[in-house]
């Protein structure tokens, strides 16, 4: 057993059903790295694995939604490990992103009646439903508070979305 | 030449303070000037120590690479969000939405089965010394002119309970224990006990339990 091998274990478990992998604080912690050269021996720990990981499919990300480092399939084999969960459902693709923008554009965090007037689709709430099951969302019945969970910035790469759809307004422009 | 000489040490020392000041948030890579490091490399670099420099040149184009994707996102966010509010009020239809997430599915991969528990264990398997494992070795055949035949008793087993009834009778009503007082050797007393169960099965001997008494 060496640091990749704990690293390795760290990166690719599953906390709770919103969380995997581990943050700098926790792997820089277990490892016993300290001091001055903390973050450059952690990179370079990082650095040394992915180079590892690189010929065997895998990527090492980080989920800036809670600041957790974590081990992905390469994009280039996405398709064949069936990595769009929404594959035969654009609605619900629809209204995740619905919620992102929506969420983006209120510092975090949205409501149910502000999805229904920018969705404008009858069952909007059903759809909601769905996504809190699948864990992309926390949904308050009360309040009608919805709110995305880290989980979607697992398994989505939002930069890469924003900037899809920053060009398709560009080429409608 | 400058006037005085930029080590390659000196110049790799100030990346990586600017490369662990941007991971610690202390400074944006967009307010970071690269220009003066750039100018170093190029005022310090000759034919002799170009394998040193060239590294280094390659670690600062990369931090500038960076710089540029943060510029792109910069740009790309800017006055986006009511942008995108927009794009959603002009009703795109559900497949025009989900095509924009092509190539944006990243799949976890995950290992629940491994621990740091097992990695420990299996790291003091691998530590512990290991014994000298049985070697099994072929026998080597003898040849032998002798006949090795399985020895049956001569009498059969009632004859010899039989035998050994008639050998205590005289004893009896007497104590359990006093039936094998006279005897030393295990397996002859384990061979008579056998007996004795047989017989007190068969009733040709009894035994009272509050006496510990053998009688006919």
């Amino acid at each position: 057993m060496n640091e990749l091998s704990i690293v390795m274990h760290l990166l690719s478990r599953r906390i709770n059903k919103y969380q995997l992998g581990a943050t700098k604080e926790e792997i820089c912690e277990i490892l016993n790295i300290s001091g001055k050269h903390q973050t450059s021996l952690f990179n370079q720990l990082i650095i040394n694995l992915s180079n590892y990981l690189k010929v065997l499919g895998l990527n090492i990300r980080y989920n800036s939604i809670d600041s957790h480092w974590y081990v992905s399939y390469d994009p280039e084999i996405s398709d064949i490990v069936k990595a769009n969960p929404f594959e035969d459902k654009p609605r619900l693709a629809a209204s995740l992103f619905t919620i992102l923008i929506s969420c983006i554009s209120n510092l975090g965090s949205t409501n149910i009646s502000e999805i229904a007037k920018l969705r404008k689709k009858k069952g909007i709430l059903s759809d909601l439903r769905e996504l809190e099951k699948s864990g992309y969302i926390n949904l308050d019945s009360d309040s009608g508070e919805v709110c995305l969970t880290p989980l979607v910035g697992y398994e989505l790469d939002i930069n890469h979305l924003l900037t899809n759809l920053a060009l398709k307004m560009k080429d409608e422009d | 030449m400058p006037d005085s000489i930029i080590l390659p040490q000196e110049i790799r020392d100030q990346l990586i303070e600017i490369k662990e000041a941007i991971l610690a948030g202390k400074i944006s890579l967009l307010k970071l000037e690269l220009t003066p490091i750039f100018q170093k490399i190029i005022e310090s670099v000759s034919p002799s120590n170009i394998f040193q420099y060239s590294p280094l040149y390659k670690e600062t184009n990369d931090i500038l690479y960076q710089k540029f994707e943060e510029l792109k996102k910069l740009l790309i966010r800017m006055n986006s969000e009511q942008r995108y509010i927009q794009f959603l009020k002009n009703i795109p239809a559900d497949s025009e939405i989900a095509k924009l997430f092509e190539d944006c599915w990243v799949k976890p991969f995950q290992i629940e089965s491994l621990s740091v528990d097992f990695l420990k264990e299996s790291k003091m398997k691998l530590l512990a010394k290991h014994a000298e494992p049985i070697s099994i070795k072929e026998l080597s055949k003898v040849d032998s002119k002798e006949q090795f035949i399985l020895e049956i008793p001569k009498q059969k087993f009632t004859e010899k309970m039989n035998h050994y009834f008639a050998s205590i009778k005289d004893k009896l009503p007497c104590y359990l224990e006093d039936i094998f007082n006279n005897e030393t050797d295990q397996l002859l007393i384990y061979e008579h006990f056998i007996y004795l169960l047989h017989l007190l099965q068969l009733g040709t001997i009894k035994y009272q339990k509050e006496t510990n008494t053998l009688y006919v």
